[in-house]
């Protein structure tokens, strides 16, 4: 350990035996230490001694790392708090992500298997377009008017096509959600791991663009339950997607502009890392 | 001297030094061996918990500046700390006098 660049290795060890710990006390035990091993180097170095030889009197006064980083506490209430938040959000998140995979995939199915609405026509099968006049829209309500009467006799089947759609819509529901979720635990690792207080630039425009679509995900949701749910006098249908469209293209909006005047006045915004970049060090953040 | 001694009383031995002047955790540490006369001689790694855990008792408070174009934090005594600093100092005082008077007469 003790030779040319000893106070390096030093510094790794210790950052090594301090992890764990609060990012903010870590950052200041290493600047603390480095300090400390700096000076009493040099003060060995003013007195004769050779580079190495200083380096390696510094270290062996200020004692063992990890007996050093021992004598700090290893987890603070924020810090457990954060760390089981962090936990509980990417595994829900993964959980609610993979739900949102097989409505996808239910999406899919019927997108490209169940596309056509079957109906019977006595002992012939004939085919309608699911999108049509005759379709599952419309055929439970006036099939008399808008459909052959063969339509009617599949009502089961499409109220079954249209449940499956419904459930579909819901789990791709859940899997935005589970992206959310996911998006801010890694979040909070972030800032355990760097004490960083925003996301990276990279990661803004992402941000932005998730919660937009999220926004018209919803909007088009209220919109198409509405069309199929409302016309049943189920119209809360319309007001859930509106009310969540508004809500996340509102938070969309929101952290845009704030993040916009945070660029301006130089005050770190949701969406910024510190822009003064004055109080880093090394990529971390200093108090 | 044994490090336990010292460990036991490192709090009040880090109030003495600040109580006269702020200081960085270096200076401190060679404050504390100068006025020992070389007797203390604790790992100087030992000094910083000290620092911190006096500092978020409150006794003391510390902030950071560039001298001589290197950063330091420095260290200085806060009101409650210069009171616990002379409480403690007069049952230390009061303390070692027992102890002396009864090894005085073995």
């Amino acid at each position: 350990m003790n030779g040319p660049q000893a106070i390096d290795e030093y510094l790794d060890e210790l950052l090594f035996h301090l992890r764990g710990r609060e990012p903010s006390l870590v950052r200041r035990v290493m600047r603390e230490t480095e300090d400390h091993l700096r000076d009493c180097a040099a003060a060995h170095s003013s007195e004769g001694a050779s580079p190495k030889v200083s380096e390696s009197k510094a270290i062996a006064a200020f004692g063992p790392a990890k007996e050093f980083a021992g004598t700090f506490p290893p987890w603070s209430r924020p810090m457990l708090t954060k760390v089981v938040a962090r936990q509980v959000l990417l595994a829900m998140g993964v959980l609610m992500i993979t739900v949102g995979l097989s409505g996808v995939m239910l999406l899919g199915l019927r997108q490209w298997v169940d596309a056509p609405f079957v109906v019977r026509e006595g002992s012939a099968v004939i085919q309608l377009p699911a999108t049509g006049p005759c379709g599952y829209l419309e055929t439970d309500r006036r099939p008399e008017t808008w459909c052959p009467r063969e339509a009617f006799e599949n009502l089961e089947a499409e109220a079954m096509r249209r449940q499956v759609l419904f459930e579909a819509r819901w789990q791709l529901a859940t899997g935005f959600v589970g992206l959310v979720f996911v998006a801010t635990g890694l979040r909070i690792k972030r800032s355990l791991d760097f004490r960083q207080r925003g996301l990276p630039p990279a990661w803004r425009a992402a941000a932005l663009a998730s919660l937009g679509l999220f926004g018209a995900f919803f909007l088009y949701m209220g919109w198409s339950w509405g069309q199929t749910q409302g016309k049943q006098g189920e119209g809360w249908f319309y007001a859930w997607g509106i009310a969540a469209a508004l809500t996340f293209l509102a938070s969309t909006a929101w952290l845009a502009v704030t993040s916009g005047k945070a660029h301006a006045s130089g005050v770190a915004g949701p969406f910024d890392d510190d822009p003064s970049g004055s109080s880093r060090a090394g990529g971390l953040a200093v108090e | 001297m044994k490090n336990e001694l010292i460990r036991g009383h490192l709090d009040l031995l880090v109030l003495s030094v600040l109580s006269e002047a702020p200081g960085h955790g270096y200076a401190v540490i060679e404050a504390l061996r100068a006025r020992s006369g070389g007797e203390f001689s604790l790992p100087e790694g030992t000094v910083y918990p000290a620092l911190h855990r006096l500092e978020a008792g409150r006794l003391l408070q510390s902030r950071e500046s560039i001298v001589d174009g290197r950063r330091r934090r420095t260290y200085s005594i806060t009101e409650d700390g210069r009171r616990v600093f002379i409480e403690r100092t007069t049952e230390w005082r009061r303390f070692a006098g027992s102890i002396e008077a009864v090894l005085g007469g073995a």
